[in-house]
């Protein structure tokens, strides 16, 4: 990989337990993983409850994939959460205004993804006003938007039936959502670890003033991260949707917090202290593991809540994320 | 010297850092009642010296006596309970905060019955102590923020003074004050004389330690080599103290003989620097001297693009450009070594290869995709460190541990790999190892010889006169000469520097306008 850590001073020592700090996020996922295979045995470790596993988490995933581009910018966006609520509402209201099933995607995509990706994006950089205020700025516009074009009620009136095939489509046995995620998860791959644009983005997260002097067009790739972070969400909104056949008014509130907790647990792993990508999917795991385990084994719903914050808090505090440097 | 008694004495003090002494047995003595000039070009010691007064280091050799009795400063509260205060160039004011509210930051308020803090009383005793000062009324009550930088040091002042210290070391005092305000510090710093503090006074202006001081000790690569009282003393032979005898063979120093112009600059100004002009040819070296805030930096910020242009021309290669902003610059083909290679120069944890491949990069990518061709980046990498001879482990090393030197090798590999035909360097030496700097010396004499242009400022004499082909004398905002190191001697380069004077006196024109930016 391009830029892995080496200090001189600090060799990654090899002894199980340093091994285990370095890696405690993982080995997080392994242990709760072997906890729920140990309880359920049967229904926990099959091919079913993967696949399944897997298409819970797709639209989570595509979220925490646009925050972790933000993050290697050492930025972030909260309007995601409405964003997510917002391009369902689109789409499917679209539908039912006659658009085709492509058209109303598409248009989804382009007005919420992208106007409000435009929109975060160039606010922060052109007029230097600060994320949290825009993003929280935007997030509320989204949500009244939602209930403008809604009036509070969900949106499930003349949504094409072959609408579903993205959410809860298979093919072969793989679910179509999986498949969209693996995809946009492998061109991310490239584009954060392997491209000239993920190289800038983590210049600019480190030293925003050493990236421009050295000729990165910081305003513009800024601009490129915040547009992401939004069409991401927007296509999660989307597969939401989908899968549930309903434009929800809410069906994205709680990934906002979800997601960061996600893409921040994947700051303890790997790529200490910066957004990085497989730090994101294994903080997407956890989480999904954890509601998948919980569901199976019947948790209360409200002890859930306490358990996933319980093990976000664990995680980071082993890693040792509060100490480097 | 106008009294007393050595009120502190430093005695064969050695402070050493890997690689370097800072300070080799230096012995520093302030009476009291004394106002004490320090000095020595960047690199001397003089801000070692303070941090170890300070308690912000440990000293590795060597006693510091106060009152004839030995003390151990081990931490900055020691040194403040001891009475000495240190007024930095930045003053660690909250700019929200009253200017009475400063004064007491730090400091025990004082409380009302209820245990609360008393604001009048805050403000009373504030009044009282800025009233020893000619200040406007209820300054304690305005906002930090809106005060002028002269009453803003004098609020540090009066807090060193209310806390009962013995002796100031301002340093740099008159760095962001206008001439008259400057004026007015010289008239506080009689009083406080008077009343037995002790000022050590450290300044690169020479003009102001003859003004104000005593005595002056002058340090130079960590010695102490000469303390002079300033009413018997010229500043010819301050100014030979600092330098030393010109090592002038350190800087290896080919004739290159200069092609076409390469570089024109036409009036260029923007809002902090007024107009200047000049030009550049192949293979030349044109140096920029000037004092820490005579706005070198502030020029080649402009030319680069970091800064808005108000108005002038630049062209390159005889065809005018628009460096609106550093991308332009290096496509225009300017390369920009800053001064700060930490905040500036390098991405600290980023590793080598990223660091240097990062200015040029899409060359090292794939298409118009940019994806990454790993391997062409790690060999270019590689031929990069054995050519500047880079001592790093590997190219996948972080560049955060690299020794200063070789970090700033790392920036000018960057530079290189953008194929410059005009390279600014920016204090290219500053706190570098004497080896590596010769190394520097050579590469940019070697860039040369490939036919850039090099701009290199500095505020050593020495180094000016030794690398450079020809060079512009700055002060305060202005080009106020020209001069070739063959018919300039260190000494009245010096003499420029400090004065800007070379012989037309046109230096003061933009004085206030400069110190006030």
């Amino acid at each position: 990989m391009a830029m892995v850590n080496e200090t001189p001073i600090v060799r990654p020592r090899l002894d199980p337990l340093s091994l285990a700090t370095e890696y405690a996020t993982v080995v997080m996922l392994v242990l709760i993983s072997l906890v729920f295979s140990a309880i359920k045995p049967h229904e926990f470790v099959s091919l079913k409850n993967g696949l399944n596993l897997l298409q819970q988490i797709a639209p989570l995933g595509l979220v925490s994939l646009g925050v972790t581009y933000l993050l290697a910018m050492k930025y972030y966006d909260l309007s995601i959460g409405y964003v997510v609520s917002l391009s369902g509402v689109v789409a499917t209201t679209l539908f039912g205004h006659g658009f085709s099933e492509a058209g109303g995607i598409i248009v989804a995509i382009i007005l919420v993804g992208g106007l409000v990706g435009l929109l975060n994006g160039s606010i922060i950089t052109f007029l230097r006003v600060p994320p949290l205020v825009v993003t929280i700025g935007t997030g509320f516009i989204s949500y009244g938007v939602i209930y403008v074009i809604t009036r509070g009620k969900a949106v499930f009136y003349g949504i094409p039936a072959h609408f579903g095939y993205w959410g809860s489509g298979t093919i072969w046995v793989v679910p179509v959502s999986v498949i969209v995620f693996g995809v946009i998860f492998a061109v991310s791959y490239i584009v954060l670890e392997r491209s000239a644009l993920g190289r800038f983005m983590y210049a600019i997260g480190n030293n925003e003033v050493a990236a421009s002097v050295s000729g990165i067009n910081v305003k513009r790739i800024k601009l490129v991260g915040f547009l992401l972070c939004s069409v991401f969400s927007c296509l999660a909104g989307i597969l939401l949707a989908s899968e549930n056949m309903v434009g929800h008014t809410t069906a994205g509130d709680r990934y906002l917090l979800l997601s960061l907790a996600a893409a921040y647990l994947g700051t303890s792993v790997f790529r200490k202290g910066e957004g990085n990508i497989w730090g994101t999917l294994v903080g997407v795991l956890i989480l999904g593991v954890a509601y998948n385990g919980m569901t199976m084994i019947a948790m209360p719903y409200t002890l859930r809540e306490v358990i996933t914050g319980t093990i976000l808090i664990v995680a980071l505090a082993l890693s040792g994320t509060g100490k480097r440097r | 010297m106008t009294a007393g008694n050595a009120l502190l004495k430093v005695e064969h003090v050695t402070k050493r850092f890997p690689g370097v002494t800072s300070l080799d047995r230096v012995c520093f003595e302030v009476a009291e009642g004394e106002v004490h000039g320090l000095v020595g070009e960047n690199g001397a010691g003089k801000s070692t010296l303070i941090k170890v007064l300070a308690g912000i280091y440990a000293k590795d050799e060597g006693s510091i006596h106060l009152d004839g009795k030995e003390v151990a400063i081990t931490d900055p509260n020691v040194a403040t309970a001891l009475g000495l205060s240190f007024i930095h160039q930045e003053l660690f004011q909250v700019p929200y905060f009253t200017v009475g509210e400063n004064l007491f930051f730090g400091r025990k308020y004082p409380r009302n019955r209820l245990g609360l803090i008393d604001w009048s009383a805050v403000n009373r005793q504030a009044a009282d102590e800025l009233s020893l000062f000619e200040v406007p009324k209820d300054l304690e009550g305005q906002l930090t923020s809106r005060t002028s930088m002269a009453y803003r040091y004098i609020g540090a002042i009066a807090k060193a003074v209310s806390q009962k210290c013995r002796i100031i070391f301002m340093d740099e005092p008159t760095a962001s004050l206008t001439r008259d305000e400057a004026e007015a510090l010289f008239a506080i710093i009689d009083k406080l004389r008077q009343q037995g503090i002790s000022i050590v006074y450290i300044s690169h202006r020479l003009e102001e330690i003859f003004r104000v001081c005593d005595r002056v000790t002058i340090l130079r690569e960590g010695k102490v080599v000469g303390v002079h009282q300033t009413g018997t003393v010229d500043m010819g032979t301050v100014i030979r103290d600092m330098l030393g005898e010109a090592l002038l063979d350190k800087y290896p120093k080919t004739k290159i003989d200069p092609g076409p112009e390469i570089l024109k600059v036409e009036d260029l100004e923007s809002r902090i620097v007024p107009k200047v002009s000049f030009q550049l040819r192949r293979g030349e070296i044109l140096g920029l001297i000037g004092l820490v805030g005579s706005g070198r930096t502030e020029l080649v910020n402009l030319l680069f693009g970091l800064d808005r242009r108000t108005g002038g021309r630049v062209y390159i290669d005889g065809k005018e450009v628009n460096n609106s902003n550093a991308k332009r610059a290096i496509a225009n083909g300017m390369g920009f070594v800053p001064e700060d290679r930490q905040k500036q120069g390098l991405i600290l944890n980023f590793d080598v290869k990223a660091n240097i491949t990062l200015a040029n990069f899409m060359k090292y990518c794939l298409g118009k995709l940019g994806i990454i061709n790993s391997i062409k980046e790690r060999q270019a990498a590689e031929k990069y460190v054995s050519r500047l001879r880079i001592k790093t482990r590997s190219t996948s090393s972080s560049v955060e541990h690299l020794s200063g030197g070789n970090q700033q090798k790392v920036v000018i590999a960057k530079w290189i790999d953008t194929g410059p035909k005009v390279l600014i360097f920016d204090e290219p030496t500053k706190g570098i190892d004497i080896g590596a700097k010769t190394e520097v010396y050579r590469l940019i004499q070697e860039l040369a010889a490939k036919g850039a242009g090099v701009i290199l400022i500095s505020s050593e004499v020495e180094e000016i006169l030794g690398v450079a082909d020809r060079f512009l004398i700055l002060y305060k905002g202005s080009v106020v000469g020209e001069m070739t190191p063959d018919r300039a001697t260190p000494h009245q380069v010096a003499i420029a520097m400090q004065l800007g004077r070379n012989g037309n006196g046109n230096g003061e024109r933009n004085a206030n306008r400069q110190t006030q930016a």
